[in-house]
């Protein structure tokens, strides 16, 4: 099995759409690269945040997602999701859609839930869901090394420090109220959902 | 007939002593008539759940029905809400002691029905507490001032209204606009309720004219209200549900067009 | 910022209902240490229940005790009382104990919508679909008018895949709020969702025909009419290729479906028109598949 390792850019923008809406169900799509037997995820396009098991504006976002992943040379990798109670870390039905969807042209499509009673600690409070083969269901990972639990765990953060960093853009500079994802957008087509630079640090 | 000069003199002891405490004593019954009322007043009974639902059955068709000919609600579903609602009534699904059982007809509403009785009982006194103190001061006023003039209105009257305000003096010649303390009574019934709204604020129960306009028709509205017969309501509704069946129309059936019309050159329907 | 203008904000978001709570909660605090809360009178009361929900949201269960030990101090024995406290022990009681708080109010007073409203909330958070279908459908039995049940209905049934139900619960909300695009949107997503293409599109352009009425044609799509244009383009465009999709409501598609379609692509891009680069070209290329 190949080994994933999230990048700062991915990760903060994962955790300000979450911050943005905290007591709502987010969801959106990785965006990465396989390379050496690793999946490097890059980069995050967040979906919605309203109406999120209903579909057509998921596949609507979904397609233009995987439309900019092409044209700034990425794929299609995964799918994050955060849910609406803290407690709960099932994968919903409409992600496991999305995930094998996103499989069907990526074979090491992975799927993260966001662990809300460890988000905002120094972990990395994403919990993978990976599956065995296109038939199989989606379970949580569980190896011999805890995900994110150090930097020979098959899951990996560019740097150990980035949820703390992550809390502190949240909670000092509130870098996560310029963030928008695709329902913003839709509501008003100026917001730059695909990139959100505007938000982003500008030393990752 | 004397319409000119002699104009009588009043002692003034009479107004300090019958004009004042008249009005005061009414201005004071009608304020404690407001706040026996509102003592008197019990809560409003709570309804259980089954009460307010048949009570509020009867409004699921009437929204449907509003706006049936111009219908939101795609066909399928419309007619599947509208039929449900239909056998519904026609079952009484929605009657508070369930549907009739077998063939025993439903009883017709009972009017020793306590819920009921409570309210007529609760509209009985406040009538009582309307009335009672009104006859009283009327009394009191007769038994101790009686037969002699009060006031002289500021307007003039005819000679018909001549027996009634002078009541208990008999002179033939006197002006009509001296009238007893009894006329001067029925000013402030009527006068002061603007004093009362100014005091107790416009819904006070101290108000004459509530009384006029209700008393008559009250008890006749009040026992026609009564308890409703839901199960023969609730059929002939049905009625109405399959009239609306006729009238429905979608708005979306012809929003295609609707739509291209508004920015494409496409030929009018 | 002033303390008035503080004031201010929060009414405004207590008339609408609006759910920021990490402002209410400053802004909320900000009040109290200004000790002015005597001086607001009524409204008083009220920004008291509005903070003590924001404090149990952002978890500063001390400042929610706080007013919540204030109010009911004042409200002996109000229900509104009664079920903030319901809500304050759903942050830290087990859903077992607060359940049974509930059910206790309404014992007392089978009418208490809130406390009805609450439990049926709770049962739903613990996963208990099928209960808190049942419990929400009965009270939707008896207080029929309430807008927001309905679409609470729709929702868990959406979210348990049941669409046909959830598409049921919405027509009795469109039957409550016929004037609001919001269901309608709703209702058009729901339709899609469940795989009924005609039906879905027929509702999105319902969307749009209530929203750009009094548009002139040449004003560009906005807010809400955006996403009832992508809808449109996602379902002709599908209808298109494959004009005999099934409709479980048996809704017909329109002859003049191509035309909707020109008309849908026409109607987005206008939307991108001086926005460049936030993924108009995506969007484009999109249609253009």
């Amino acid at each position: 099995m190949s080994s994933y390792t999230i990048s700062s850019q991915a990760y903060f923008k994962i955790f300000f759409h979450a911050a943005k809406h905290p007591h709502k169900a987010v969801n959106g799509v990785l965006l990465g690269n396989l390379a050496n037997g690793t999946v490097s995820i890059d980069d995050a396009v967040p979906l919605l945040h309203h109406w999120t098991s209903l579909s057509p504006m998921m596949e609507i976002g979904l397609d233009l997602a995987g439309q900019y992943a092409d044209s700034v040379g990425m794929k299609l990798v995964g799918y994050y999701q955060a849910s609406e109670r803290l407690d709960d870390t099932t994968l919903v039905p409409v992600g496991e859609k999305v995930v094998s969807r996103i499989r069907a042209g990526f074979a090491q499509a992975v799927a993260f839930v966001i662990d809300g009673e460890k988000i905002g600690t120094d972990d990395a409070a994403l919990i993978p869901y990976i599956s065995a083969s296109s038939v199989s269901p989606w379970r949580p990972f569980s190896g011999e090394m805890p995900p994110f639990s150090s930097q020979s765990s098959q899951f990996r953060l560019a740097s150990s420090d980035l949820p703390a960093r992550a809390v502190e853009f949240v909670r000092d500079e509130h870098r996560h109220q310029k963030f928008g994802d695709f329902d913003d957008h839709l509501e008003n087509v100026s917001i730059d959902w695909l990139r959100n630079k505007e938000c982003l640090p500008e030393t990752l | 007939m004397s319409n000119s000069a002699a104009s009588l003199f009043l002692d003034p002891q009479i107004r300090d002593w019958v004009l004042f405490p008249i009005t005061l004593v009414m201005i004071l019954v009608g304020i404690l008539r407001h706040y026996i009322v509102l003592l008197l007043q019990s809560t409003p009974k709570k309804l259980p759940r089954t009460a307010i639902r048949e009570q509020r059955a009867l409004v699921r068709s009437q929204i449907l029905r509003a706006t049936s000919s111009t219908s939101p609600i795609p066909p399928s579903f419309y007619i599947s809400i509208s039929r449900h609602l239909s056998e519904a009534f026609e079952a009484g699904i929605y009657l508070k002691d369930g549907p009739p059982k077998g063939d025993a007809a439903p009883a017709p509403p009972n009017p020793m029905d306590p819920a009921a009785m409570d309210g007529m009982m609760s509209g009985m006194k406040t009538q009582m507490v309307m009335m009672v103190p009104q006859m009283v001061i009327m009394g009191w006023i007769n038994f101790f001032f009686q037969g002699f003039v009060l006031i002289k209105l500021p307007f003039p009257l005819t000679l018909g209204f001549k027996s009634m305000l002078q009541r208990g003096i008999e002179t033939p010649d006197m002006d009509v606009r001296w009238v007893s303390s009894l006329s001067w009574y029925f000013l402030n019934f009527f006068g002061l309720n603007g004093l009362y709204r100014l005091l107790l604020g416009g819904d006070n129960s101290a108000d004459s004219s509530r009384d006029m306009t209700a008393s008559p028709f009250a008890n006749a509205g009040a026992a026609q209200v009564g308890p409703q017969d839901y199960h023969k309501l609730f059929k002939s509704e049905r009625d109405n549900i399959a009239f609306s069946e006729g009238v429905y129309s979608w708005v979306g059936e012809e929003v295609e067009d609707r739509v291209l019309r508004r920015y494409t050159n496409i030929p009018p329907a | 910022m002033s303390l008035s203008s503080a004031l201010e904000r929060l009414s405004t978001y207590r008339t609408n209902n609006t759910r920021a709570s990490q402002e209410t909660f400053e802004k909320g605090c900000q009040v109290l240490k200004a000790g002015s809360t005597p001086n607001l009178g009524d409204e008083g009361w009220a920004f008291l229940e509005q903070l003590a929900l924001a404090s149990i949201d952002v978890g500063r269960l001390d400042i929610a005790d706080l007013s919540l030990k204030q109010l009911g101090a004042k409200f002996p024995r109000s229900p509104r009382v009664d079920v903030l406290t319901g809500i304050r022990m759903e942050a830290t009681e087990s859903a077992g104990v607060v359940l049974q708080y509930y059910d206790e109010l309404m014992d007392a007073d089978p009418t208490n919508v809130a406390a009805w409203k609450r439990q049926i909330s709770v049962i739903r958070r613990i996963g208990r679909y099928e209960k808190a279908v049942e419990e929400l459908s009965n009270y939707l039995d008896t207080f029929y008018t309430d807008v927001e049940g309905w679409l609470e209905l729709a929702d868990i049934y959406c979210v348990c895949n049941q669409y046909t139900s959830a598409l049921q619960a919405l027509s009795h909300a469109l039957a409550l709020a016929p004037q609001n695009p919001f269901t309608v949107l709703q209702f058009a997503e729901t339709a899609y969702t469940a795989g009924d293409l005609p039906l879905a599109l027929k509702m999105f352009l319902l969307v749009v025909d209530m929203g750009e009425r009094d548009l002139g044609t040449d004003d560009p799509p906005v807010g809400i009419n955006i996403r009832g244009w992508f809808g449109v383009k996602l379902c002709s465009r599908q209808l298109v290729a494959q004009p005999n999709s099934p409709s479980a409501s048996n809704t017909p598609i329109s002859k003049n479906l191509k035309k909707i379609d020109e008309l849908a692509t026409e109607r987005v891009l206008v939307a991108y028109r001086g926005n460049r680069d936030t993924g108009a070209r995506q969007v484009s290329d999109w249609m253009a598949r």
